[in-house]
């Protein structure tokens, strides 16, 4: 039997000021599974990414990962599961302009002690790790690893970003528009690299974009829907 | 990688704008420290102006005034005292040596002293140190002069020059001993204290330069050349005051009350490291005033350096968003900026000691021609690492501000990136 790796429940989140933001009845995810949660711009995406990763607290609502509870965690808590078992990937600037490629890939390493010794599990090293997985992005050019991440294309960033979310095999990949800033062609490379190196490392992957054209890729699809209330809802 | 790379590293993305707080801060290290330094340092050289003598005595004044013109050569005694009461007290049994100071005369804006052969034997400066002759010899003859480093360098004399005292001080339209000129015989080495700018002769010069003198002008008429002076009787019979070393210091008190209760002679005896204590105590305001001031130039550079992490805040924003999405915990971003000013003020502290010592270094010399202080270039006192410590702790503290500030910003903004 399959494993939840996600579940919430009649979650609400408000902000400060009361106006409710977003409600979600009922989400589900099991390990391994890849889903797209299609949203426009302001529809809370970043919200639902924010709650997801522990960083904002719903107002009302229960919501569980990996099967930790987080109203039942603490702050510090909360900090450590989200180093040790979630990757992200942002639309762009992911990356510390003034760190080389293979400091960027290891930052979740040096914070994570969980995630160092998968990696060395796996490869040997952080630093292998990172090459490796550089390699498996499609960044062969290996003189380029000791250059500062500023130097680099967008579309090369990204895959950079990709990297440093898988490495250390953490169970969720959490991913916010992360092609956005990408051509047609960079984008679905980019897509079918993010989603087979999810496969390779069983890592669950959750896509938000507004961008339909990527829908195809997943099998399990959602739509944030403006609610009655003002707000979005799942 | 630790955090502190990752602080060298974002540093160094900003280097341009920190290296200046980092050279301000530095700045005012340097005054800190070298306002300190000076302060030190003029007091040792004050309180080394005399050391071994155990009691000067002179006409009754302050203890104050007396120091002054008998060590420092600065105004002028309020009354002499006579040869006799010398006398009868140098010969105490407590008494080891004595040396009589006769002041009053100059030459060329410097201080003639007259004084007996045992200054050079006993007159002692420093940590004890003992007056020695950079050429020549003491006086021997009666118109023999020893001069002091300065006076030698600043009036380009060398042995064998001759020089005419003048009455009274000052350097224009004096009256002057010009029928009795001088003839340098020795040159002292530098002391660092006023006998660097002191002519010193003997008693009986000061005696045979006046024989024909009353209150203060030549009389008419009754001229005494200086080879009739030879043979007069030249026993002084008044001098300004007189320094005693006691053969044990438990009988400087005993003696100090003896000489203050003199019958003969209103006379008073002061220790000279309690007057120069009081004295430098006079000059303790000027040396506070400087300190403070060295003390809020720190403080401002500390306050630049506040401000300027607190504006940098905003744009590393990101930088801190992505530091949480890579699972940095707020004490990371809080333990960042910390670091970041302590680097800042440690390197500033550095570059400061550094930038010190090069214009100790350099601008000694310089200072000892200019001023006659010698400025010893030596290694921080322990008070001076204490400073140096406290600058960099507030360097810490002023990083506390803009820490807790990010540490609140990455709690609100999590890791979503606003553009």
């Amino acid at each position: 039997m399959k494993k939840l790796a996600v579940t919430i429940d009649d979650l609400l989140f408000k902000w400060g000021d009361g106006t409710p933001c977003l409600t979600i009845p009922k989400f589900q995810l099991y390990h391994g599974e890849k889903v797209f949660i299609k949203g426009p711009s302001g529809s809370g995406k970043s919200t639902l990414l924010n709650i997801l990763g522990g960083v904002l607290a719903p107002e009302d609502g229960d919501i569980k990962v990996l099967g930790h509870d987080y109203a039942l965690m603490k702050m510090s808590q909360l900090d450590k599961f989200r180093a040790d078992h979630i990757g992200f990937i942002f639309q762009q600037f992911n990356l510390l302009p003034f760190l080389s490629l293979l400091e960027n890939v290891c930052l979740p390493c040096r914070f994570s002690s969980t995630r160092r010794a998968r990696a060395i599990d796996e490869f040997g090293s952080v630093e292998q790790g990172a090459e490796a997985l550089l390699k498996r992005l499609g960044l062969m050019d290996k003189h380029l690893y000791q250059q500062n991440a500023a130097a680099l294309s967008v579309g090369q960033q990204q895959r950079v970003s990709a990297a440093r979310a898988i490495l250390g095999s953490p169970e969720i990949i959490i991913a916010d528009e992360p092609t956005s800033a990408l051509d047609v062609d960079a984008r679905d490379q980019f897509l079918a690299l993010l989603l087979s190196q999810c496969e390779l490392s069983g890592s669950t992957l959750i896509f938000v974009s507004h961008d339909s054209a990527l829908e195809h890729h997943f099998s399990q699809k959602l739509r944030l829907t403006p609610s009655s209330n003002g707000g979005y809802s799942l | 990688m630790t955090l502190f790379h990752l602080t060298w590293k974002s540093f160094l993305n900003r280097k341009a704008t920190l290296l200046m707080m980092l050279l301000s801060i530095s700045m005012s290290v340097v005054l800190l420290l070298g306002v300190d330094i000076i302060r030190q340092q003029a007091k040792e050289g004050f309180s080394s102006t005399v050391s071994s003598t155990d009691l000067i005595v002179g006409a009754r004044s302050g203890q104050i005034n007396l120091l002054l013109y008998s060590v420092f050569h600065i105004g002028n005694a309020t009354n002499n005292i006579t040869w006799k009461s010398y006398e009868n007290i140098s010969q105490d049994a407590n008494v080891k040596w004595s040396i009589p100071l006769s002041l009053g005369d100059s030459h060329r804006g410097f201080r003639v002293l007259g004084t007996s052969s045992a200054y050079f034997e006993h007159y002692r400066y420093g940590a004890k140190q003992p007056l020695a002759f950079s050429q020549g010899r003491g006086f021997e003859g009666l118109f023999d002069v020893v001069i002091g480093a300065e006076v030698a360098k600043k009036l380009g004399y060398n042995l064998g020059s001759p020089v005419v005292i003048a009455h009274g001080m000052g350097s224009a339209s004096l009256m002057k001993h010009d029928d009795k000129p001088f003839n340098v015989v020795g040159i002292l080495k530098p002391t660092g204290t006023p006998v660097d700018n002191t002519l010193i002769v003997s008693l009986e010069a000061i005696e045979a330069i006046h024989v024909d003198w009353q209150s203060g002008v030549q009389l008419p008429g009754s001229k005494v050349t200086a080879e009739q002076v030879l043979k007069m009787n030249l026993k002084p019979k008044q001098i300004t005051a007189f320094m005693l070393g006691l053969n044990s210091r438990l009988s400087t008190f005993h003696l100090q009350r003896k000489i203050n209760q003199y019958r003969n002679e209103p006379l008073m005896a002061i220790l000279p490291g309690l007057a120069l204590q009081e004295l430098w105590g006079m000059f303790s305001f000027v040396e506070k005033t400087l300190f403070a001031i060295s003390g809020l130039v720190v403080v401002s550079g500390v306050l630049g350096l506040l401000a300027l992490l607190l504006s940098s805040l905003n744009e590393r924003r990101r930088e801190m968003a992505i530091l949480r999405s890579v699972g940095a915990r707020p004490i990371h971003i809080l333990t960042l900026l910390i670091l970041e000013s302590l680097l800042v003020t440690l390197l500033s502290v550095l570059l400061g000691i550094g930038v010190l010592y090069l214009v100790m270094f350099y601008a000694s010399p310089l200072i000892q021609d200019q001023f006659g202080v010698r400025l010893a270039v030596q290694g921080l006192s322990l008070w001076q690492w204490q400073l140096v410590g406290m600058v960099v702790a507030a360097g810490a503290l002023a990083g506390l501000v803009p820490g807790y500030r990010a540490y609140r910003h990455s709690l609100a903004d999590g890791m979503s990136i606003k553009l």
